[in-house]
């Protein structure tokens, strides 16, 4: 009965969706203030449903009620009670639901948290908000139900996918969709504006932590995703440009210049429009993300074709909301009054390059991504955009963004002086030269360009702790008044030069890790050494051992560096019984320098105890989950700085006036 | 019934939640507040300013610069917002009015009706542990079995899985096997009370409602490990009734029953035990097996020698009767085979020793101690 409760909440919750697009829309438009308080009940109630929906399907995964044929396809009693809880959004149907429990959750705390909304903006909110949900509940009940029944039940499930009975993977999706619902928020209040044909002074306000909270999930989600395909797949890569992964990086990229842009709004009023268009095609790319994941576009356009209806009615969605979206825009964009000027040289500015080399980049993984689907749907030619092409089109847009990050916090808001601010980052420049100089001299041998790379890292992290020093004028002011002024450092100052610092972690372990890998792949017999980065692998033979519901085969691999013993490896090949399907294991020995990856492959028939084995030593790669941990704790700083964000203009005849840096 | 009680109970109450602000008073004009909203974060950024200038976060012309910015966007929307007139009472009151009767009406059947049509209502939730232990529908308890079989076909050794399986066997009705099942369970895992008392029922229901030697062991060990419960001392005066020791049987329902709570639901059917077991002793049709107890020998010390030999011979009956069904009561054909010699019946005594022997064929000290008997009684000849 729990269950089919469950399934009456989430039909119940449709209705009262539709409530609340209905009710608050109308009231908004007749400016009825008793209809327009309907939202925030509403919204609030139907987080309680699905709420209680989802947890009806979870107590189902827990007890493993095979009745319930979702259950029943991606369940097992013998589970481990962990991976029968993440089962629950380890399959379409029940992530779909925990994607709509994310939405609705987002749509109750607009409601509770924003008593202080304007009327009409917050019930003009709500209401778009109601029509997402309103359409994603239309197509878990229609399309894919996780509620369906099967009588007579089978007696047991047929299992979770091995690989996804992982720690790091229960977590993901959670994180990527808090993520990408998370934008939601962005886009209702984009739309409520272009509803209203009105920006309010509490639009941004809202709109920036909202959609910094969104960003900071979607890079933790999208790191971890990187962090499990990294170790668990095996092949000691961590990043694929796989469209499975660009589809969540377009709208973190995208996210990152609204981020950005919406910091202009709420600083500045300027940059209204574009602010409003970037959280419109923010949350686009978000949906646009579900929809080739969850349609099965991407394993194939045919496959797509054999399975139509959830695809098409995704597609609808999409076709609905991001064209409806955007009409409203091109509608209404001429009566929103245009924000606050500034020169080109100013924070602002600096804010405008990265919001254009950022959704420039964007388009072009968004290119890389659906050229090969249309191609293909268009011609039937199947054609692979692999890495190269990624390389050479993202990578080039990042140099210059990189280059000009750490001026960006150092200008001032209105007009800016560049030298000035150049002035302030000499002394990061000087690190960066001396790390440049430090690198080619350590790794002579390798990719000319590399060092260049990790000096643009190491330019960042330097960057960012200038601004730090310069706003707190280390050097300048004796070390005590640095010291006040540093305890008198609002969060949100340190949130940015955290986060930054963050981005130039990442870009030297990618860099790193990506120029100097060093790879051996070759056949070991017991006995057989193999030497790589400098540590020395014995392998010791293999072994076959049962674990609770898999067989595998153990590689022994005694680890020495200088003769001297550091670890022992033991990776594996799994053969699950429940659904049989061999997974690898990979050894990892996790140090500061890099990892060393080791992954046994087949057994060789043509020598006898002979294995295929893969050895990686990847350089420097822990920089780069460490740095999107970095990024999500200055996220996380400034999230938790709940000041106003005021810009302090410049005064033009301030520049011309001779004048003490700040 | 429960549960469309519940879907009622949960429809009105989202539909109270929701529709609540319907029926309230209209607070502030929305323009109104709108631009209060605006004036309201504008005057909250002038107080920040003014913070951060006091904490040196900005210099005074700083402070001054970014004032008097905020200052210009403040009177410009003030400016803005004039009082345009809100909807009149009238016109709210009849749209709330609409609003909450078309959602009155419109969520509950759109709710009923959609979930109709994807639900399925009457359906049980089947969760994987109650359907190993509770009844069940036939069809999927056979996947089950069938699945666990297998299981341990390949690792007899899993205890668990005899543990688990036994009591659908025993709910199946496939005695023998839950017979078996517990057993293993019993070796492979150590004795429960629990598994005893399976074994024990499934071997009772096995042999047609005997409590044969075995069950009795489990019984008595059931017994010693939990003395408080009421059935394994059931069970041991049945097999007492069954031997044809009437008395001990009585004597072991009685106690039972003067332990019994008074409000438990097995107490009548002992009672009733009891009154049927009085009235046999009383009416002694069934002979006692283990041969005539002193009351008994009195009592017939009393009757005629007709009536002596009337219950004599039924005595040996209802044991001939009893042996025709317990065959490996060794003790028990000797007994019967002298009877039948005592009364002169010498062919039904041959008989019973043809029986006996094909019994106990292959178990060489019983045909032993049934030579002995024969050549004593000289039924060999």
């Amino acid at each position: 009965m729990i269950i089919e409760i469950g399934h009456f909440a989430l039909v119940l919750a449709l209705a009262v969706a539709v409530l609340q697009t209905v009710l608050p829309a109308w009231g908004a438009h007749v400016r009825d203030s008793r209809l327009m308080a309907v939202g925030s009940p509403a919204a609030v109630m139907q987080v309680v449903l699905v709420a209680g929906a989802f947890a009806a399907l979870t107590y189902a995964y827990v007890v493993s009620d095979f009745s319930v044929a979702n259950v029943y396809l991606n369940s097992h009693s013998a589970k481990p009670l962990l991976y029968r809880i993440s089962g629950v959004w380890g399959n379409h149907e029940g992530s779909m639901l925990l994607w709509v429990l994310m939405l609705t959750a987002f749509g109750a705390a607009v409601a509770v948290f924003g008593q202080r909304l304007p009327q009409t903006l917050r019930a003009n909110v709500l209401a778009v908000q109601g029509s997402v949900a309103v359409a994603f509940m239309l197509f878990i009940l229609l399309t894919s139900n996780p509620f369906t029944r099967l009588a007579p039940a089978p007696a047991e499930g047929l299992g979770l996918n091995p690989i996804l009975q992982d720690p790091a993977l229960a977590f993901h999706p959670p994180f990527l969709y808090a993520g990408y619902v998370g934008f939601s928020i962005a886009f209702a209040f984009a739309v409520a504006a272009l509803i209203e044909g009105r920006v309010d002074a509490a639009w941004a306000r809202w709109v920036r932590p909202w959609t910094l909270a969104a960003w900071m999930m979607l890079t933790l989600g999208i790191s971890m995703g990187s962090w499990w395909a990294y170790y668990e797949l095996g092949w000691g890569g961590w990043w694929f440009w796989d469209p499975v992964e660009n589809a969540s990086f377009m709208p973190w990229l995208a996210g990152t210049a609204l981020l950005h842009s919406a910091v202009v709004m709420e600083k500045r009023e300027a940059l209204k429009i574009w602010t409003i268009l970037l959280a419109i095609l923010t949350f686009s790319l978000s949906l646009m993300g579900t929809f080739l994941v969850r349609s099965g576009v991407l394993t194939s356009v045919h496959a797509f074709a054999v399975d139509p209806a959830r695809g098409v009615f995704i597609l609808g969605i999409l076709v609905l909301f991001i064209g409806g979206a955007l009409a409203l825009f091109a509608l209404r964009v001429g009566e929103l009054r245009q924000g606050g000027l500034f020169a080109p040289i100013s924070r602002e500015g600096s804010l405008v390059l990265n919001n254009l080399l950022l959704t420039t980049a964007c388009a072009t993984v968004f290119v890389g991504t659906l050229y090969p689907l249309a191609l293909e749907a268009i011609t039937g030619d199947k054609i692979s955009v692999g890495p190269p092409y990624f390389n050479m089109t993202f990578g080039p847009l990042m140099v210059p963004l990189l280059i000009a990050l750490p001026f960006g916090p150092l200008l001032a808001w209105k007009r800016g002086d560049l030298l000035a601010a150049a002035q302030r980052l000499w002394l990061a420049a000087l690190i960066t030269l001396v790390a440049t100089v430090a690198v080619y001299a350590a790794v002579y041998r390798g990719p000319w360009l590399a060092p260049l790379g990790i000096a643009l890292g190491v330019w960042v992290m330097a960057g960012s702790l200038a601004e730090l020093a310069s706003r707190i004028k280390l050097g300048q002011a004796p070390l005590l008044e640095s010291w006040r002024r540093f305890k008198g450092l609002p969060r949100s100052a340190f949130g940015t030069a955290v986060a930054h610092f963050g981005v130039g972690m990442m870009v030297v372990g990618v860099i790193g890790t990506s120029a100097y890998q060093s790879e051996r792949i070759l056949v070991m017999k017991p006995g057989d050494q193999a030497e790589i980065a400098g540590y020395t692998l014995t392998f010791k033979g293999a072994a076959p051992q049962r674990g609770p519901n898999y067989r595998e085969e153990v590689g022994v691999f005694e680890v020495a560096r200088n003769g001297e013993p550091v670890t022992t490896l033991t990776p594996s090949k799994r053969l699950y019984d429940a659904p049989p399907q061999p997974t690898s294991e990979a050894g990892i020995y996790v140090s500061w320098r890099g990892d060393l990856y080791a992954v046994l492959g087949d057994a060789q028939p043509n020598t006898p105890g002979g294995f295929a084995v893969w050895l990686y030593f990847n350089p420097l790669v822990r920089l780069i989950w460490l740095g999107a941990v970095v990024m999500f704790l200055g996220g996380l700083l400034s999230l938790s700085d709940r000041r106003l964000r005021v810009g302090v203009p410049r005064k033009a005849q301030v520049r011309t006036s001779p004048m003490p840096a700040e | 019934m429960l549960f469309w009680v519940l879907c009622a109970v949960l429809t009105a109450a989202v539909l109270y939640a929701v529709t609540r602000p319907l029926s309230a008073p209209v607070t502030a004009p929305a323009d109104a507040s709108d631009a209060a909203s605006d004036i309201a974060v504008y005057r909250d950024q002038l107080k920040e300013i003014e913070a951060d200038r006091v904490r040196g976060l900005l210099s005074d012309a700083e402070a001054e610069a970014a004032r008097v910015e905020i200052s210009r966007r403040l009177l410009a929307r003030a400016e803005e917002a004039k009082a345009s007139a809100t909807r009149d009472q009238e016109r709210s009151l009849r749209s709330a009015r609409i609003a909450f009767t078309s959602a009155a009406i419109l969520v509950p059947a759109f709710s009923l009706g959609l979930y109709l049509a994807l639900g399925s209502p009457g359906l049980p939730g089947q969760p994987h542990a109650e359907r190993v232990s509770a009844p069940l529908e036939k069809a999927t308890i056979d996947d089950l079995v069938v699945k666990v079989e297998e299981r341990l076909r390949a690792h007899p050794e899993d205890g668990q899985g005899w543990d688990v399986i036994a009591p659908v066997y025993l709910r199946q009705g496939r005695f023998a096997e839950a017979a078996q099942a517990f057993q293993r369970a019993s070796r492979l895992l150590g004795e429960s009370p629990r598994r005893l008392a399976g074994y024990g029922e499934a071997t009772v229901f096995a042999n047609n409602g005997i409590v044969t030697e075995e069950a009795r062991r489990a019984f008595e060990r059931w017994a010693e490990l939990e003395p408080d419960r009421p059935q394994p001392r059931f069970w041991l005066a049945l097999a007492k009734e069954q031997d044809g020791d009437l008395a001990g049987a009585l004597e072991g329902y009685r106690k039972l029953l003067a332990d019994a709570p008074a409000d438990t639901d097995w107490r009548s059917s002992v009672e009733q035990r009891i009154a049927a077991l009085t009235q046999r002793m009383s009416e002694t049709a069934e002979p006692d097996a283990r041969g005539p107890t002193a009351e008994d020998i009195a009592g017939a010390e009393k009757l005629s020698p007709e009536q002596r030999a009337e219950l004599i011979e039924s005595m040996v009956a209802g044991l001939a009767q009893r042996l025709e069904k317990e065959s490996r009561d060794l003790a028990g054909w000797q007994r019967l085979i002298r009877a039948y010699v005592v009364l002169g019946q010498k062919d039904k005594a041959s008989d019973a020793l043809g029986k006996a022997r094909t019994t106990f064929a292959g178990d060489e000290t019983s045909l032993a101690a049934l030579n002995d008997l024969a050549r004593e009684l000289g039924l060999d000849s």
